[in-house]
Order: structure tokens, then sequence, then C-alpha cells
């Protein structure tokens, strides 16, 4: 059940994530991949322990959402076309680690969208479970893309490391 | 396992993967081994993409798994997006860089460079004066008419100036083309000073210039045409064989008008003025929209 707001610790703004160089300046930013995944997998093992797949995979999802919003109004900002669009996140992408994304097909007319994002912070290099696993990757884009197109989105991953594959690739559709 | 059996099993998948003909029959009872089928399918599949890959079909879904399929997904995925970009880069998109390709990407990037670069050319031949590296007349219209929706959208006021050299023949008579070409560079030069960043500076005609100056009225246009005049009457130019020329200029100055349907008529107001000015004996401001 929801929490009214008022009840709520933790709701989220971008000054949650801190000041970074006052608090680390030994460490600064950097930690090692294994930590961000420690954090991801082990939530995702005690939500699905709670609450069920579906209900795991779908808070991953929405978590991604916030991130992806958040993440766009502070990071991206206000983007003249696709061409920029796809430059600046590709840069951005790339500089923070994420990942390395390409576009293989963006009909902005249908709404339709093929990306894929290779050596992903998530999944690469993950042992192989037969299941697409980035549906924290999959809520993230589809902000990303709601944020750039003013447009609903809908994405699905169809290819992951963890189905064998070497590259992440997502089906975006608007709706 | 005797070498008639080790054959069995090993020539069906042989000939997948080199025999161009195709497949031989296989016989069921192998067929019906399981590690076998599912080495024998995955081989197939390999062999089926591979030959549309290399017809140039990306469309294909590779279906399967394993190291090499997942390779060849990968292969896939960069080319489709190789196709994406080799797409927007038709449609005037000459930001797209490849880093993906080994040789290919850096010949790749050369060519959208080079493109680039010629694009620009060809946008500074279009839109750039030759001798002044003004505006040219194309482009400064052009410019002028989004000034022009600019200044309406707002709410702002724009004022146009017409400027003339005068009696600039005789300057041409006097130092000969080549000292009226350094008179006109120099001026340029001025120009390019005297207004802000903003101002739109473009070479009209022979010795005559035009500024549009967004957010002035007629009032302030004035004030910066009559700076510009005496910027102009003070300068000295020296030409290559060291004489110096002295010259003089005529100002017209307009401001858009609601009911002007367009920037040439500003434009026609700004060179009306202009013609007064000159009238008046010349080296002058002039307005007609007090």
């Amino acid at each position: 059940m929801g929490l009214d707001k008022k009840e709520r610790q933790y709701k989220f703004s971008w000054d949650l994530l801190g000041n970074i160089e006052l608090g680390r300046p030994n460490l600064g930013q950097n930690t090692r991949l294994e930590v961000y995944r420690l954090m991801q997998y082990t939530f995702r093992d005690v939500l699905e322990k709670r609450f069920g797949t579906e209900a795991a995979d779908e808070i991953f999802y929405e978590a991604g959402k916030l991130s992806g919003q958040e993440f766009y109004r502070n990071l991206i900002g206000e983007q003249k076309n696709l061409d920029e669009f796809v430059l600046c996140l590709q840069d951005i992408l790339k500089e923070l680690g994420i990942g390395i994304l390409r576009v293989e097909e963006a009909d902005m007319e249908t709404g339709k969208f093929v990306i894929t994002i290779s050596e992903d912070l998530d999944c690469s290099g993950l042992p192989e479970t037969g299941f697409e696993i980035c549906t924290y990757d999959e809520g993230f884009i589809s902000a990303l893309m709601e944020s750039f197109t003013g447009k609903e989105f809908r994405v699905k991953e169809i290819d992951c490391w963890c189905t064998g594959d070497r590259t992440c690739r997502f089906e975006a559709q608007a709706l | 396992m005797s070498e008639a059996q080790m054959r069995e099993i090993l020539t069906p998948l042989a000939d997948l993967l080199n025999n161009p003909a195709g497949i031989k029959e296989i016989s069921p009872e192998l067929m019906a081994k399981t590690d076998f089928r599912e080495l024998y399918q995955s081989l197939a599949v390999i062999r089926e993409f591979a030959l549309t890959l290399s017809r140039g079909d990306l469309s294909t879904k590779l279906n399967g798994k394993g190291f090499v399929v997942a390779h060849l997904k990968a292969l896939q995925s960069n080319l489709r997006h190789l196709t994406w970009q080799t797409k927007r880069i038709a449609q005037g998109d000459l930001i797209q860089r490849v880093d993906f390709m080994g040789d290919f990407s850096d010949s790749f990037n050369s060519m959208v460079e080079a493109l680039a670069k010629t694009q620009a050319d060809l946008e500074e031949l279009a839109t750039t004066d030759p001798l002044t590296k003004l505006e040219n007349r194309r482009s400064f219209f052009d410019k002028g008419q989004r000034c022009i929706e600019q200044s309406r959208r707002y709410e702002m006021p724009m004022s146009v100036f017409v400027l003339d050299l005068d009696h600039f023949k005789k300057i041409n008579d006097t130092f000969g083309h080549h000292g009226g070409d350094q008179v006109l560079r120099s001026v340029a030069e001025i120009f390019r000073t005297s207004f802000r960043s903003t101002d739109v500076v473009g070479r009209i005609g022979g010795e005559e210039f035009s500024v549009i100056l967004p957010e002035e009225d007629a009032k302030r246009a004035q004030m910066v045409a009559q700076r510009v005049m005496e910027q102009c009457r003070s300068a000295e130019i020296e030409l290559e064989d060291a004489r110096v020329v002295r010259f003089t200029l005529s100002i017209g100055v307009a401001q858009l008008r609601a009911n002007d349907k367009n920037f040439e008529q500003v434009v026609q107001r700004a060179d009306d003025a202009l013609y007064a000015a000159k009238r008046a004996g010349r080296n002058r401001v002039c307005c007609l929209d007090e």
C-alpha cells in the first residue's frame, strides 16, 4: 500500500545524490562495478522473495523510469532534434560508464525505436540465466524516450547478455 | 566408435559448414540423438544466417544461443546501426561517427568529415559575399525576413540601414578597381567591429551595404548610424601601394512598421532615406520614419 506524501522519508530528489566532492575528497566519484551490481542484485533478491518475480520486475522498471526522468532533466536537458538527442545520450552514457548506445531503427512517425546497449552496466558479463534481466534499463530508456518525445513509451528488452547475446537490444514503442 | 560411425556423424556437420550444394539426407536414427540434433540445428541456423548476411539482408532474426550466434547477432546489430547512421547522414546529419568497425571506421569518419567541410564551404559560398565576407544579398534578405518574424513574435522594434559610399566611382577612378576593392574590404572590417554580433551586415550591391539592427527603434538606430558614419569619416585606409584613401558614407535608416508586408519594404524605405541623404549633400544620416 502506498504511503501518504507526509509519511514518506525517501521521496527521490537529485539532491539525494549528495555533494560527492565534499563527501569523498579522497575516494571521489569512482567505485567498482561489482558494488553497484551487489546492491542491485541483493535488492532484486529481497524484492523477489517478498513480492514475487513479476512484482520485482515491475518495481525495477518503475525505478528505472524514475531514474530516467531525473537523468534526462538533470544531465541531458532539452534537445533540438533526434540526432542531437542520440549523440548527447551516447556521449553521456559512455562518459558515465553506463554502456555503449547504438541505434538500429528510429521512426519518429510510428514511434518505433530499436536500440542496443553494449557493455551494459547492469548485465554484461553476468551468467546466462536464459531470461532478459535489464528491466531497470527498460524503465530508464522509456523515461528518456518520453522526456524527449513527450509521448508515453513501452520498452521491452529482446536480447540480453543473460540470454546468451553479447549486446542488449531494446524495442521501444510509443503508446 | 568405428571410423564409419564417426564419418556418419561428422559428414553432415561438415556439409553444413563446407558444402555449397547443401545437406545430404541424414539417417533418422542419427537425428533422433538429441545432442547431434541440437548441434546440427544450431549449425543449420548459423549457415542460413551467414548466407542472408552475406547477401546484405540485415532483417533476418537469428534465433539460437551460443558464442557464435551471439557474435553474429552483435555483428548484425553493428551493421544495422551503421545503416541507420548512413541514413541520418543522407538526411544531412553530419555529426555521425563510427567507432566500432576498425579501419572502416576511420575511412567512414574521414568521408563524413570531408562531406561536412564541403557542405560548410558550399554554405559559405552560397551565403557570403566573396570580396567582403559579409552576408551576400540573398542570405541578407533571408535573414531579414526571419528577423522580422522574430521581432513581431517578441514584440520588439527592429531597424534597418542602407549605407552607400559617397563618390565611390571617384575612388575607383583614382585608385583603380583593385584599390576600390581594398576600400570595400576595409569598410567591411570597420562594420564588423562597429556593429553588435546580433546585428546582420550584408553587401547588397557594388558599394551598397545594409544592416539589420534587431531590438533597436529608429531613434536609437540613428544614433548608431551617426557613430558609424563618423568612424568611417575619420578612417584612413592605407592601400598596398601606401597611398591613403579617405571616404564618407551616407546612411538611410528605417524602422519596421506594423503594416510592412515583408523585409523588402523596410529596405526600400531605408533606401529612400539614403537617397534623401544623398540629395541633402551626402555624408549624413537620414530617416523618414520620424
